[in-house]
């Protein structure tokens, strides 16, 4: 359809400067070296030898081209349409390819800058083995040689779908782009038009999934299962307990070949899971695998029971069996009847949990495209009744594959090209809801890739998927796989803490209750108890107490009559003058000074009286002089007034008034002084009514001590005034 | 004024001597003036936080007159500044049975019973302190804790702002305020009146961590940082503001300042459970998966019912396909009320 197309526009000449611009940027300096013996001076013999292997390699590579092409505008006038996938037509011109590759390596090894060598290994390898990305080297090198080279522009169009197979979706877009011009200034057929469009939406796709990749382990399923020729189309039980796959491996000695390929021919295997470990894959043997044929899985109900089986045997496109196990072998399987099966291509089969409906590929006349899904349910007698094609959304104008219903009965998995795919086959979901199918939902990345995805088997649970790849680091073509779906980013639950309460952290200073005031009292108790200075017997006496500085009597109180006891309060500070009487007994008289205290004290003062008998002396201790004089003081008053009271109490009552000095001073100088101060006093007491006659006044002097000279103390008490009785 | 009263008083113990005679007359004066003496020098040492000191003077001065009421007062403060509140609280009582309208020592007593959780009786005392005194702020702040406790918080708040009105540099009830306003969301509110706190108080390093958690919750991780950060520059070892940066760090997606964030939490407080698990999430986020299941466990090892270890533990679990030890772990996580781990037991198929 293609072939022998001219380029050789002006517009197209322009497109194919600018697109020789692009890929110079960075190797400006590479040129494109014919094989002619001019360039390969001094290499004589190697050059003709790398010339006939360029010239051998590319007439097989040519016959291998032709084939392709044919293929290829075979496959376009059956569907109108350009292959979604390479798959489709991987095989075309294959033997060619393969025979041509030796000799254009060993041409490629004597000229590496060969424009036309590198794109027709190129191609090979990317058509050969799409998987590997070994070929994007030659093309790339192609194109920056002479992007000239194809002249039907295949060059950015094989290198964008190497790129895209690769993921390389910003690459890839660049060259659909570039390819893009190309057609259309070189008046692309439509079908070109429409490939090349889908193949941008693709990219386009798979940038957005494989930037948001689902979480997931896609584990390969180990030696018990894949072998390193190609393991697909794997179908599970529901509980996971069986695996049934397709396999084109060997298993035995003289096994026989499709010559078509030269590959075995597909056998079904089985493995099994016991304590979480999958035996080793067998060959189901017959009646299931026929030697001669290719036998492949088709489908398996969700309890394991129901295998069915593609098996494409003479006319036709192939048909769907089914065999039944019974207790542990499988029955001879059985072709599904008309309403399934049809002169066309019937491949895959998913059963509903309860059995009554069928879903089911098939490629005939009628549908929406090429591959359709249609569904069946089982009449009253247990036949498939007359299939129907499920309709848009999940019928495409592109091929749709693999199905897989899960236990729920609503939610069916399959594959297809079609819009939302980012490459190829991608796998969809889709849950049959409110009568209708809703929109199909890209399973996404990397459960899809760019190449083919198709045969998804899910566990009941939904948490993990089989599915075949030819991912590198397997055992080699396709292998299964497992994925196990991780659900979305599981966030971690963190943790932190405040001190919200302040007063949780700190306590809330509280003012302490203020300081009292100390009151500065300065109390003296005065106690002392009254007795009989003979008898010591307690007394009941009258108490008169003076501020001697104030003169003034403060206190007059009796001793306690049963214990002789008292007790007063007095400010400290101050002198006093106690004067104690009591009836029959000679008055007593004294002079104390209570000292400044700025809190409590107690004073004893206790007081022995004397019966008043002739002779008695008394001591007047309240009687003061001026200092080394004779004059009385004011403070004496009180006393003075006291014996004025006796000696009116006592009419007879005849006393002498003595004066006595301490020893300081000459004997008679104390004898004088003390003759003129008892002389004061009876001048006083006779100037206050007192007969003469009752009353003697004698000066001591230091005659008469009654303490010691030698203290402060003993001397002061010898500085005194007294008063005998004389008669009463 | 002084003298007249020490002749009054002369007088008057001049008459009682006269009608009693009795020696009782001189201890009780001497007691008195003594435990004055000894409440004014307990008063002091309180003062200069010499507690042991103003412990020893209050318990004199409680001994030479019994029924002292701020002597108890005093002495139940000490005893709350010596941590021991079960004293406080008895000294308390005694100051209230002497002295019924001591609203401070009911605030004092209510301080104590929120502490114990005795929330009735707690309120009780602060209606009564209220009662007595109606501008006393401190009474108004607790009433507002116990509402924050009830999680109140719009009558928290109504309580905290009758404390500032009557307190106007009560930062308590700031930061108390601001953490209402956090927690009904009012982010902008929590975060001036956090700022008005650290504005009356500059060193107390709470405030600031409070103010990081109320900007990380705002998104502003860098403004979180800096507050977590002068929190710990006030107290070096703040293991939680350490925490709480490590994870506005994470927010921020700086793998190893979180990482050593939390690696120093754990260090100031090795049973900090928190400090693990959240340093579980940075090991997970580098791929660190057995690191990660490391730390949960040191989580656990400090708090076996800690949910949330659990559960990241079996997230780690999950990426090292160990997903029976996953499933273990999120079904005891969902045991320990971690709702989110049943979505997870998909698991366990």
């Amino acid at each position: 359809m293609f072939a022998n197309k001219k380029f050789n526009s002006p517009v197209m000449k322009k497109i194919f400067l600018f697109l020789f611009s692009l890929c110079l940027t960075s190797m400006f300096a590479q040129k494109n070296v014919e094989f002619e013996k001019d360039n390969f001076p001094g290499k004589k013999d190697e050059f003709k030898d790398a010339r006939r292997n360029f010239k051998d390699g590319k007439e097989l590579w040519d016959k291998g081209m032709e084939e392709y092409n044919f293929t290829l505008n075979q496959i376009i006038s059956e569907v109108n349409m350009m292959p979604c996938s390479r798959r489709e037509f991987l095989h075309a011109g294959a033997v060619n390819f393969e025979a041509a590759m030796p000799l254009l390596e060993k041409a490629q090894a004597f000229n590496p800058d060969n424009a036309l060598l590198n794109w027709m290994l190129g191609f090979s390898k990317f058509h050969l083995k799409p998987q590997s990305d070994e070929c994007i080297k030659y093309l790339e090198k192609s194109i920056l040689l002479n992007p000239n080279v194809d002249i039907q522009g295949q060059q950015p169009y094989i290198m964008a779908w190497a790129y895209h197979l690769h993921s390389r979706w910003d690459d890839a877009l660049k060259y659909y782009g570039i390819y893009k011009i190309w057609l259309n200034s070189n008046k692309g057929a439509p079908v070109q038009f429409e490939d090349v469009m889908k193949k941008i939406d693709e990219c386009n796709t798979g940038k957005k999934l494989m930037a948001a990749p689902l979480r997931a382990f896609i584990d390969n399923m180990g030696p018990h299962i894949n072998s390193p020729y190609p393991d697909y189309s794997a179908y599970v039980s529901t509980d996971e307990g069986t695996l049934i796959f397709t396999s084109r491996r060997k298993y035995k000695e003289n096994q026989k070949k499709d010559e078509g390929d030269a590959g075995y021919f597909e056998d079904l295997y089985v493995s099994t899971k016991t304590n979480g470990e999958w035996s080793d894959a067998k060959n189901m043997g017959e009646p299931i695998n026929e030697e001669q044929y290719h036998e492949a899985t088709a489908g398996l109900s969700p309890d394991g029971t129901n295998l069915y089986i593609y098996e494409h045997h003479g006319k036709g496109g192939g048909d769907v069996f089914v065999s039944h196990l019974n207790g542990i072998a499988w029955s001879k399987p059985e072709k599904l009847n008309k309403n399934i099966n049809s002169d066309y291509r019937e491949t895959t089969v998913t059963e509903s949990f309860d059995g009554k409906t069928l879903y089911f590929i098939s490629n005939k006349p009628g549908g929406l495209g090429f591959g359709d899904i249609y569904m069946s349910t089982k009449d009253a007698k247990g036949n498939w009744g007359p299939a129907v094609n499920v309709g848009p959304p999940l019928n495409t104008k592109y091929a749709e594959e693999g199905l897989f219903m899960i236990p729920d009965g609503k939610t069916l998995y399959f594959s297809s090209k079609g819009p939302g795919s980012m490459g190829g086959y991608d796998i969809f979901k889709t849950v049959f809801e409110n009568g209708k199918w809703g929109t199909p939902v890209n399973l996404g990345y990397p459960v899809n890739s760019p190449d083919d995805d198709v045969y998804f088997a899910i566990s009941g649970s939904g948490r993990r998927g089989y599915y075949a790849s030819a991912k590198e680091g397997g055992y080699g073509e396709k292998d299964i796989y497992v994925i196990t779906f991780l659900g979305p980013e599981k966030p971690f639950a963190l943790n932190g803490e405040d001190n919200l309460i302040a007063s949780a952290q700190e306590a809330i200073k509280a003012k302490a209750a203020a300081a009292v005031e100390i009151k500065p009292v300065s109390l003296t108790i005065l106690k002392g108890t009254i007795t009989d200075a003979f008898t010591k017997k307690v007394l009941e006496a009258s108490i008169e107490l003076v501020d001697n500085v104030k003169n003034e009597v403060i206190a007059t109180f009796k001793s306690n009559s049963s214990t002789g006891k008292y007790l007063v309060t007095l400010p400290s500070g101050k002198n006093y003058g106690i004067a104690v009487k009591a009836e029959g007994y000679l008055f007593h008289s004294e002079n104390f000074d209570i000292p400044l205290a700025t809190g409590y004290q107690e004073v004893i003062k206790d007081v022995e009286l004397k019966n008043v008998a002739v002779g008695s002396i008394i001591v007047l201790r309240n009687i003061f002089f001026d200092f080394d004089k004779a004059t009385l003081r004011p403070e004496s008053t009180n006393e003075l007034e006291r014996l004025i009271k006796l000696l009116n109490d006592l009419p007879t009552l005849k006393i002498e008034i003595s004066s006595h000095t301490d020893s300081k001073g000459s004997d008679s100088y104390n004898m004088t002084l003390s003759q003129a101060r008892s002389e004061s006093v009876v001048n006083y007491l006779i100037s206050h009514g007192i007969a003469k006659d009752r009353l003697i006044a004698k000066g001591y002097g230091e005659t008469k001590p009654m303490d010691t000279n030698d203290t402060d103390e003993g001397r002061q008490n010898n500085r005194r005034s007294e008063f005998k009785i004389l008669s009463k | 004024m002084i003298k007249k009263l020490i002749t009054a008083s002369v007088i008057l113990f001049l008459h009682l001597s006269f009608s009693a005679q009795t020696d009782t007359v001189k201890v009780k004066m001497a007691d008195e003036q003594e435990a004055e003496k000894t409440y004014n020098a307990g008063l002091q040492h309180f003062k200069e936080k010499n507690y042991s000191a103003a412990l020893e003077a209050f318990t004199k001065t409680i001994g030479l007159k019994p029924n002292f009421d701020k002597a108890f007062y005093n002495r139940a403060l000490t005893f709350i500044e010596m941590n021991k509140p079960q004293e406080a609280l008895a000294d308390l009582d005694r100051t209230i049975s002497l002295r019924d309208s001591a609203d401070y020592a009911y605030v004092q007593r209510a301080a104590l019973e929120i502490k114990n959780g005795k929330k009735d009786e707690a309120t009780k005392d602060l209606n009564k302190a209220i009662s007595v005194n109606p501008k006393n702020a401190d009474a108004y702040y607790h009433a507002g804790v116990l509402k924050m406790e009830q999680t109140d918080y719009k009558g928290a708040i109504e309580l905290y702002n009758k404390a500032i009105a009557n307190k106007s540099d009560f930062y308590f009830a700031y930061n108390d305020r601001a953490s209402a306003k956090k927690m009904l969301n009012d982010l902008d509110g929590s975060i001036s009146d956090y700022t008005e706190a650290v504005m009356i108080s500059p060193n107390s390093a709470f405030i600031y961590n409070n103010m990081g958690s109320a900007l990380r919750e705002k998104k502003l991780y860098d403004k979180a940082i800096e507050n977590y950060t002068k929190a710990i520059q006030l107290k070096a070892d703040y293991y939680i503001a350490y925490n709480n940066r490590g994870l506005a760090k994470l927010e921020k997606n700086d793998l190893e300042g979180a990482m050593a964030d939390f690696t120093k939490a754990a260090e100031l407080k090795s049973d900090y459970a928190f400090a693990y698990n959240n340093r579980s999430s940075v090991n997970y986020k580098k791929k660190n998966y057995q690191a990660a299941i490391n730390d949960c466990n040191k989580a656990i090892q400090q708090n076996n019912k800690y949910g949330e270890a659990y559960l990241n533990r079996g997230i780690s679990k999950e990426m090292l396909k160990d997903f029976k030890g996953a499933c273990e772990d999120f079904k005891k996580a969902a045991s320990l009320g971690i709702e989110r781990a049943k979505n997870y037991f998909d698991v366990c198929e």
